[in-house]
């Protein structure tokens, strides 16, 4: 459906405007290296999870993606053709098949106008009459209703006429999702769509994008630092850090028996209350492998998690490994599964499985 | 970390949780938001003991109170917060019970930070960015112990700073050169300053990585067992409390649902509300399966309804529900230490026995 191909993002960083004249920092430009040759496939009515720290470049994939901000290199394919956004009409063409649905429904919906406002606009914009022309009157209202009954927004007519602040945080996303809806998408981009709710309530929304993939058969990229909730949700995972993808597959397998050492770090950070004798705590913190995420700018080659990995040695210091196919669907983007005779020593199992 | 760190009141440590005495009481607390004919009561008569060396998680949904109840025991609650009733009872070092209540101000001045200290919620910007991290601690210390010269201060926050696992180099850095996770350290160090007996962190980490946040649990546990402070931990992620705190009290729409042992609260929820909060949260391992989180939303507090306010909600309630207000008591198993406000189980009885999801 959804494709992209080595997708890049680089910001400029040291250099900032000052009244028309570039106030540059003492060095030359520096670039930020948010997001660094990123491969994602999105499929029809198929979840796929993008999980990474704040910082990893998950929302810039997001951003890229839906075409709000250019591309430093790589390609986006829709339906196997290169997307290009030149001009106002070719990005409302793609848009009105690419939606996204943004992390807080606060500042998403405007203020000042009623949930038939926000509705109708997409709605207007991006469908048309049975009979040609822009959509109005009855046909108008009838597919307003059926966008509030589509998430489970019923009986629509208490809805419509609501402004944002009257709806609660679930209900807004709601509204958030039926205007991503307006156009017919058939790519729903996804930017941590539950994080900014009520914990009692973020299933109900997961479920009713499920069911929105379900039913509609929509390809949905699902953005999230949160690993559990990617297992519930997401047919594939992809594991982000510092910009590139550490390891991909299917997200039963990703969390289950993870290959590269950062998704073992992440799996075994994550609270676990089953977890009684504190074996994922005490794997933390027996690995050493604390400290941060390497800083974007301009960063030096090799693995950029090799500071922090317990098996880094030489080689994941100089040279950046490439994702490598460990079993049919799943890859790690990690030297210890080559067949280099100089590879790091990763072991098959640990941390989930302890 | 380091772990080189001498304080002299290290040897409260093997009191620990056994000697169990309680350190903060908390009697009968109601807060009102807003003046005049109709405030909201956004805490009604909380009670809650937090006893020596224990971890006490207060879990719940954003707008429940927990905030609300450590700001309003420390007595930090800001207009339009007002306290209406009730007492908060801390037991010092010198074992002397004061309410916090009614301490004149120089009297809490003095109590905070010594007695009981505060890492709140957003600790990332609670920093002062014009000031050297070094100051922010030495000017802490100093306050409460103006005897002290600065010297020994400077070197009590790179003692400090060491006990967080920061290098005491860091000392001179501002804010604003520390990461998220190491300003958290830094706030965490300076909580810890005075060795207060009782820390209360307002979901600490909720604005860090997993990663990170796992660190800094392990670090503040390992902490508390060195120096014996108790906790009291607020967070809405259960799934973490769960892994962190000896006892749970689960709150909703300012009050106490719920109160049980940790591990008693995940295994075995008695109050439908805390079923369906363990019920939202995916698990990470185990059978996949599917969850349906809450119906509903949280009770606007401002138009209280009479009954159980998690009643519009509740997979279970009953006409009673509706009408009166439940209050905590003992669950329908009759269990110790653990109590339970919630009709099901005043009411349940060999004919109409608890639904299977709360009598596990």
């Amino acid at each position: 459906m959804l494709a992209a191909h080595g997708l890049t993002k680089h910001f400029r960083a040291g250099q900032f405007r000052a009244g028309g004249r570039r106030v540059s920092g003492r060095s030359p430009a520096r670039a930020i290296h948010a997001v660094d040759g990123v491969d994602l496939e999105l499929h029809r009515g198929q979840v796929l999870a993008v999980v990474g720290e704040s910082g990893s470049g998950k929302s810039t994939v997001a951003r890229l993606l839906a075409g709000l901000i250019p591309i430093t290199d790589g390609q986006v394919l829709l339906d196997g053709a290169a997307v290009r956004l030149r001009g106002r009409r070719a990005f409302r063409a793609y848009v009105r098949r690419v939606q996204m649905i943004f992390q807080d429904p606060f500042g998403s919906l405007n203020p000042v106008h009623p949930v038939r406002y926000t509705l109708t606009r997409a709605l207007r914009l991006h469908r048309r009459q049975s009979t040609g022309g822009t959509l109005r009157g009855a046909e108008l209202e009838a597919a307003l209703t059926e966008l509030l009954e589509r998430v489970h927004l019923t009986p629509a007519a208490r809805y419509v006429d609501k402004f944002p602040h009257e709806l609660s945080g679930g209900q807004r996303q709601r509204i958030a999702i039926a205007r991503a809806l307006a156009a017919d998408p058939e790519v729903l981009l996804a930017d941590e769509p539950i994080s900014m709710l009520d914990v009692s309530i973020r299933l109900g929304i997961l479920n009713l994008l499920a069911d929105l993939r379900d039913r509609l058969g929509i390809a949905i990229l699902y953005i999230t630092h949160d690993i559990a909730s990617a297992r519930y949700f997401a047919d594939r995972t992809t594991v982000l850090y510092a910009g590139q993808v550490m390891e991909t597959g299917d997200s039963e397998s990703v969390t289950q028996a993870p290959l590269h050492p950062y998704t073992r770090l992440l799996v075994a950070s994550a609270p676990d209350p089953d977890d009684l004798a504190g074996a994922g705590a005490a794997a933390v913190r027996d690995r050493g492998t604390g400290g941060e995420p390497p800083s974007l700018v301009d960063p030096p080659p090799g693995c950029r998690f090799a500071p922090r990995c317990p098996y880094a040695t030489d080689v994941c210091r100089t040279e950046t490994p490439e994702l490598i196919e460990v079993t049919p669907g799943r890859a790690a983007a990690c030297w210890g599964y080559s067949t280099r005779e100089d590879r790091p020593a990763v072991p098959a199992t640990e941390g989930a499985s302890t | 970390m380091s772990a080189d760190v001498h304080t002299e009141r290290g040897a409260l440590a093997d009191a620990g949780p056994a000697a169990a005495e309680p350190v903060l009481e908390v009697r009968n607390l109601s807060v009102d938001y807003g003046f005049g004919d109709d405030p909201t009561h956004v805490l009604r008569e909380v009670s809650l003991t937090l006893r020596r060396g224990e971890v006490l998680g207060l879990a719940g949904e954003s707008g429940c109170g927990k905030s609300t109840l450590a700001y309003a025991a420390t007595r930090l609650l800001p207009p339009p917060g007002l306290i209406t009733g009730g007492e908060v009872w801390l037991t010092n070092r010198e074992g002397t019970r004061a309410d916090l209540l009614a301490l004149s101000d120089a009297e809490l001045r003095a109590a905070r930070w010594r007695d009981i200290a505060i890492v709140f919620q957003g600790a990332m910007s609670s920093l002062n960015p014009v000031f050297r991290i070094e100051k922010q601690i030495v000017d802490g210390i100093v306050a409460h112990q103006p005897r002290m010269r600065r010297e020994e201060a400077r070197e009590r926050a790179a003692e400090l700073l060491r006990l967080v696992g920061i290098s005491a180099d860091r000392l001179r850095a501002y804010p604003h050169q520390l990461s998220g996770g190491m300003r958290q350290r830094v706030m965490i160090a300076m909580a810890l300053a005075l060795e207060p007996q009782v820390l209360i962190m307002d979901e600490p980490t909720t604005a860090l990585d997993v990663v990170m946040q796992r660190q800094i649990l392990e670090e503040v546990m390992e902490l508390r067992e060195r120096l014996g402070f108790s906790v009291v931990f607020i967070t809405h992620d259960v799934s973490l409390l769960v892994e962190v705190a000896d006892r749970i009290a689960v709150m909703y729409a300012g009050e106490i649902v719920e109160t049980a042992a940790a591990r008693d609260v995940y295994a075995k929820p008695r109050h439908p509300y805390s079923a369906g909060l363990l019920g939202s949260f995916p698990p990470l391992h185990g059978p996949r399966r599917e969850l349906t989180g809450i119906p509903g939303a949280p009770p606007d507090l401002s138009a209280r309804e009479p009954g159980c306010p998690f009643a519009p909600r509740c997979p279970h309630a009953m006409d009673v529900c509706r009408t009166e207000l439940p209050v905590l008591g003992r669950t329908a198993q009759g269990e110790d230490n653990r109590l339970v406000a919630c009709h099901l189980h005043t009411t349940a009885s060999s004919t109409e026995p608890l639904p299977p999801s709360l009598s596990r």
